[in-house]
């Protein structure tokens, strides 16, 4: 096999091995946050009621899967004894209701259960909502007044709307519908429990109870033109009787948005919030008029909600396993730093490659530029700046007079590396005396790189010429520069500590680079005279 | 107008080699890697060419190590001049040349002359490695100082001239003459502003002429012609590049001649990575012809079949007149 063809599988080999290593690690995280931040509930429905006739009908509405909270199918069970079960969608709201059936007139209390596992999770870690759109008939339906509930038509309702059109810019739906809100959420004054839950009632004493203000919000909406509903649910927190509560949702756009005008939340509801019945305000229900025979006596309705244990994974991370070797980010955390500075220098090896190799920049020594490139990334680099002039320029001068005593190479270079290191170590006192408060670590420049770099600047300038040396060393600082300012990005250092694998990815590139035949950038410079003359 | 850059694809249409397709193409495939030192050393490059007859600059001696630097008078003693250069020097650093020794003192061909201390001092650090590639621990060669033909003489300032001819499977595909000039110091180094011309493969004659990158037709401190110059003994010249590429076993491989008044070109050093700027110097690309080479079967590369080759080599390019002189154009700028 070629070298170009096996160079060719080695990058696309390390690439897969790389990203697939990245994602499967990156997928483990979020499953591990989620099982840690994720909340398991069970919701228990207990009815009771009588049954006068044969055919009497219970209705339970089911709590609702949305982009935080789901209930699995599985997680659904319902306990009715020898009652006929049958579950339905509703339409238009798209509540899902468990229909409990007498077959027989009954004497006794009859009993029914519905217990459903709830999986709550932060925000949108289900997925996001998907657009709807609202029907037709839908839509008629949510404008619908109603006399005794949402009086829409009444002259006082009226009057409140077009006092708040006058309020808000004309044709802004948006100002309108946050009036609405403030008005209900704001202005009504809280009643008392036994207070009307009458719109008109509400209107007239200027105080709402929270199923006041929800029938007040529905009432203005529809009003004003845009399809509203009372949805009832529940708030998810361990207790055993949990108390239903209603909020509102509108119509915007391309789905329902939410409304809580007794608690303040708007357009988003905190993550508890569990919707069950959509359009009405009653969980379970059974009908009250005196000419349906399915209506239910002595109808009670008990919910409760208990939290359940997390899931196993959580508990078991805490074991011991050699795969642990490869998350770094159990290490402790000062650890952190020295090894993501170690993770950052392959980067700045691979930035000094792109411009060797590619540009065609020349510097001094290959890995130099990173080196110092992390170095004054793990000090602050105006102090790292401060020093390493003073002590390029101090090693300079200590070169020149040390060739005059015309010493050996080894004791040399260590002459200068002695001098440079009392040079780092005062030039840190001096700082601090004169309160600039150094960074300590400034001193942990790569001083044995910077000897060698000291002894390479003054042969170039004897060898070469200062023009050529000034050349190098400004390639140098240029790649330095650019390797600072990748690898200063505080994102790149946390992301190659947390998912070090992707630095197959690095070696990918390095054999990109490295098998890389097209011509240097700098040489469509250098040669631009051979193709322009032709 | 002429432009700051050109497109890479100019650039392939014109046969230039790029340094990464050099060293990836021709480099890496060509040469292998243990066959390194019989050119990055030039005490074993001279063991060569002293085994197959090929001139080199007499060996007065060699220093090995510190201790053996107290020799250096004793070695020199029989010469008035001579070179010092590291074994394993690249691109002519740390070479030392005395022109006159007046018993303590020696003199460089500028009239600055260094004491012995000096001069020890200098030979300890070539030994410690300073010049050599890696600073590895090195050899000082005392050696036979050339003197310039006098073909050259007229424009050489400071220092020798020399020849570079890069082979290519064994096959001479370009040359050119580097002409030292007071900028550069007297060292014949291209980015330090000595002077390149083409040379005519065929012919041995010198066209054209390049300082910096800029065209020029004559030396700028002695204000000769450097176009028209026949190199004395030129198929003595090509035949020793041959003869070496064949028995150094690298594939792609830059030989540096000198050519001296009395024994004509003798070998300087070879270079396992030559450089590109032959190509400015001549003003035309290394890609074609080395493509062309690498697809002839091994028989047309060996042995006296290649003076054919070099003959197909040297001929005008269309568009360059009979004399193998570049266009007009091109000389005017």
């Amino acid at each position: 096999m070629s070298s170009r063809t096996l160079s060719q599988l080695a990058v696309v080999a390390l690439l897969v091995i790389g990203v697939t290593g990245a994602y499967l690690r990156y997928s483990a995280r979020q499953a591990e946050r989620l099982a840690r931040e994720d909340s398991r509930w069970q919701l228990t429905y207990d009815v009771t009621f009588k049954a006068p006739t044969d055919a009497t009908a219970v209705h339970m509405a089911l709590p609702v899967s949305n982009d935080h909270i789901k209930i699995r199918p599985d997680d659904e069970e319902f306990i009715t004894g020898d009652l006929i079960q049958e579950v339905l969608v509703r339409k238009p709201s798209g509540t899902r209701e468990l229909i409990v059936r007498t077959d027989r007139f009954r004497q006794q209390p009859l009993h029914a259960t519905a217990e459903f596992v709830i999986r709550l999770r932060p925000s949108g870690g289900w997925g996001e909502p998907q657009p709807i759109s609202l029907s037709g008939d839908a839509r008629a339906r949510y404008l619908q007044g109603e006399p005794t509930i949402f009086p829409k038509s009444s002259q006082r309702i009226r009057a409140l709307l077009s006092r708040a059109n006058s309020e808000v810019s004309a044709d802004n739906q948006a100002e309108l519908l946050q009036w609405i809100f403030n008005f209900c959420s704001r202005t009504l004054r809280p009643a008392p429990e036994n207070h009307s839950d009458d719109v008109l009632g509400v209107e007239q004493d200027r105080m709402a109870t929270p199923l006041g203000r929800v029938r007040m919000m529905v009432t203005l909406c529809r009003a004003a033109g845009m399809p509203a509903r009372v949805v009832t649910g529940f708030v998810v927190r361990q207790g055993s009787e949990v108390q239903p509560i209603h909020w509102v949702e509108v119509f915007r756009d391309f789905g329902w948005q939410p409304y809580d005008p007794e608690n303040g939340y708007a357009r988003r509801l905190p993550d508890t919030y569990l919707a069950a019945r959509l359009g009405g305000e009653h969980v379970v229900y059974t009908e009250r008029s005196d000419l349906a025979p399915e209506s239910a006596e002595e109808l009670s309705a008990q919910f409760s909600l208990v939290r359940l244990d997390p899931d196993d994974r959580l508990l078991d991370q805490e074991h011991r396993r050699p795969t642990q070797v490869l998350d770094l980010t159990r290490l402790p955390v000062d650890m952190h730093q020295t090894l993501a500075l170690l993770l950052l220098l392959p980067l700045g090896a691979l930035i000094t490659a792109f411009f060797r190799n590619i540009v065609g920049v020349p510097t001094f020594g290959t890995f130099a530029p990173a080196l110092f490139a992390v170095s004054f990334i793990y000090a602050d680099w105006g102090s790292g700046l401060v020093i390493l002039a003073v002590v390029f320029v101090t090693g300079l001068i200590g070169r020149t007079l040390v060739n005059r005593l015309q010493l050996l190479m080894v004791p040399r270079l260590s002459i200068i590396l002695t001098l440079i290191i009392l040079c780092v170590v005062f030039g840190v006192s001096a700082l601090q005396y004169f309160d600039f408060a150094p960074s300590a670590k400034a001193a942990l420049l790569p001083l044995v790189i910077v000897t060698i770099l000291i002894e390479r600047f003054y042969v170039t300038i004897e060898e070469d010429g200062a023009g050529y040396a000034a050349q190098l060393a400004a390639g140098t600082l240029a790649v330095g520069a650019a390797c600072y300012f990748v690898l200063s990005w505080n994102e790149v250092g946390r992301l190659v500590f947390a998912y070090p694998e992707l630095h197959l990815v690095t070696i990918a590139l390095f054999v990109a680079i490295g098998r890389y035949a097209g011509y240097r950038v700098i040489e469509l410079w250098r040669f631009r005279d051979l193709v322009q003359n032709r | 107008m002429p432009r700051n850059f050109v497109w890479p694809s100019e650039l392939r249409e014109a046969g230039i080699l790029g340094i990464n397709r050099r060293n990836l193409d021709y480099i890496l495939r060509s040469n292998p890697r243990r066959h390194y030192p019989r050119v990055d050393n030039k005490l074993i490059t001279k063991k060569f060419c002293e085994e197959h007859g090929i001139p080199v600059p007499e060996t007065y001696g060699v220093l090995r190590s510190h201790g053996e630097i107290s020799r250096f008078p004793e070695i020199v003693s029989t010469h008035s001049d001579f070179v010092v250069k590291p074994a394993c020097g690249a691109a002519g650093r740390g070479v030392l040349v005395i022109a006159e020794r007046v018993g303590d003192v020696y003199v460089k061909p500028g009239g600055r002359s260094l004491h012995w201390n000096e001069v020890r001092y200098y030979l300890s650090t070539v030994i410690s490695g300073l010049h050599s590639l890696g600073a590895r621990l090195d050899y000082a060669i005392i050696e036979q100082r050339i003197v310039t033909h006098p073909t050259l003489d007229k424009v050489s300032v400071e220092g020798t001239p020399d020849v570079r001819v890069i082979l290519y499977r064994g096959v001479p595909v370009m040359a050119m003459l580097r002409l030292p000039t007071h900028a550069s110091g007297g060292r014949a180094n291209l980015h330090q502003g000595a002077i390149a011309a083409a040379v005519n493969l065929g012919s041995g004659r010198t066209y054209g002429g390049v300082c910096q990158n800029r065209v020029v037709d004559r030396h700028p401190d002695t204000h000769e012609p450097i176009a028209g110059i026949a190199l004395p003994d030129w198929r003595g010249l090509l035949d020793a590049a041959m003869r070496l590429g064949d028995a150094l076993e690298l594939g792609y491989l830059g030989v540096d001649f000198v050519i001296d008044a009395q024994l004509g070109p003798v070998v300087l050093e070879a270079n396992a990575r030559p450089g590109l700027a032959i190509q400015v110097a001549n003003r035309t690309g290394l890609w074609p012809r080395l493509a062309e080479i690498e697809k002839l079967p091994p028989e047309r590369v060996q042995g006296d079949a290649r003076w054919a080759l070099i003959d197909e080599l040297s001929r005008p390019e269309p568009g360059a007149n009979e004399s193998g002189l570049p266009p007009p154009d091109y000389a005017v700028k």
